[in-house]
């Protein structure tokens, strides 16, 4: 059952959460068509992950997205997210701006979780690739 | 010349050591070569879907002086194989790691392992002569968090090298 708090942040937060802090992804996952693009809000947190053994260190951003479950569309059909899928970052035109940020699990927590709404999921990430600038010559 | 610490030059020679084998004596491609450092930064993943193998000097486990005043120095290296995966590596069906891909490190893993174990124990670094092997151990054949969580490949082997020199010498 969803709660009062759940039911209001869906019909008054969350909206002005994707178009004030969203942003423009797409869904990929390997051996399907890229998503349309749609819009999704993050939480953004730094996660160091040290090697056991002490001897070296991975350095990876996290983060935790709250998509729309009507969105997740490959190939025409509905998908249930899942570890491996990545967000790739568009561009106002649709198009691919290098940032990638993978679907994978953190420690106890799972890589997909279902709002209680019903109507969202949770997704943590990975961050996998950097936008690439170039700067143009003087 | 400036005197340089024993470990510093031994996880060096064990560096030139890798890079300098025919390069069909591994599973994959060492590009880049194994690099030697203190590992005194991390790594982005989001560098990582290439190939790295990381040389860092892992300390003494031991020493000893004689009575002729050599001193013995037991130098431990690490090793460390660290290779992200893409979507390409993965599974159309269930986006899991193709094991194919996995195998290949794993193969990696145990051939450095084995280069390095293979030698008897009079067995010297060709660059470093006085650094006699000593033992080695797969640390870590691979950390399961490191795939789950990073969709990363990770292991790590330790190799020891007995290294004896005058006490204040080269």
């Amino acid at each position: 059952m969803v709660s009062q708090f759940d039911q209001q942040f869906l019909q008054s937060a969350a909206p002005m959460l994707a178009q004030h802090f969203g942003v423009q992804v797409r869904l990929l996952r390997a051996g399907a068509t890229a998503s349309d693009p749609f819009t999704c809000s993050f939480a953004r947190t730094l996660n160091e992950v040290e090697l056991d053994d002490d001897a070296l260190g991975t350095a990876a951003e996290r983060r935790t997205w709250y998509a729309l479950r009507a969105d997740l569309v490959l190939d025409g059909s509905l998908v249930v997210p899942r570890a491996g899928d990545v967000l790739a970052v568009v561009d106002a035109d649709g198009n691919q701006t290098g940032e990638q940020h993978e679907v994978a699990p953190n420690g106890p927590d799972r890589a997909v979780e279902e709002h209680p709404d019903g109507a969202h999921w949770w997704l943590l990430t990975k961050k996998v690739k950097t936008t690439t600038t170039t700067t143009a010559a003087p | 010349m400036a005197r340089v610490a024993v470990m510093h030059k031994v996880a060096q020679a064990v560096a030139t050591e890798i890079n300098t084998q025919d390069p069909g004596s591994w599973a994959l491609d060492l590009q880049p070569p194994a690099v030697f450092s203190y590992a005194d930064w991390d790594e982005q993943l989001e560098d990582l879907d290439c190939l790295h193998v990381d040389v860092v000097p892992a300390g003494f486990s031991e020493t000893e002086i004689d009575d002729r005043g050599d001193i013995a120095y037991l130098v431990q290296t690490d090793i460390g194989i660290r290779k992200r995966f893409t979507q390409d590596h993965q599974s159309s069906n269930t986006s899991r790691i193709e094991l194919a891909h996995l195998a290949q490190l794993a193969l990696l893993t145990e051939q450095l392992y084995e280069h390095f174990a293979a030698a008897s124990a009079a067995a010297r670094l060709p660059t470093l002569t006085q650094a006699v092997y000593s033992s080695s151990e797969i640390k870590a054949p691979y950390l399961r968090k490191h795939l789950r969580e990073l969709r990363q490949w990770t292991s790590i082997i330790s190799i020891t090298h007995d290294y004896t020199k005058p006490t204040g010498a080269e």
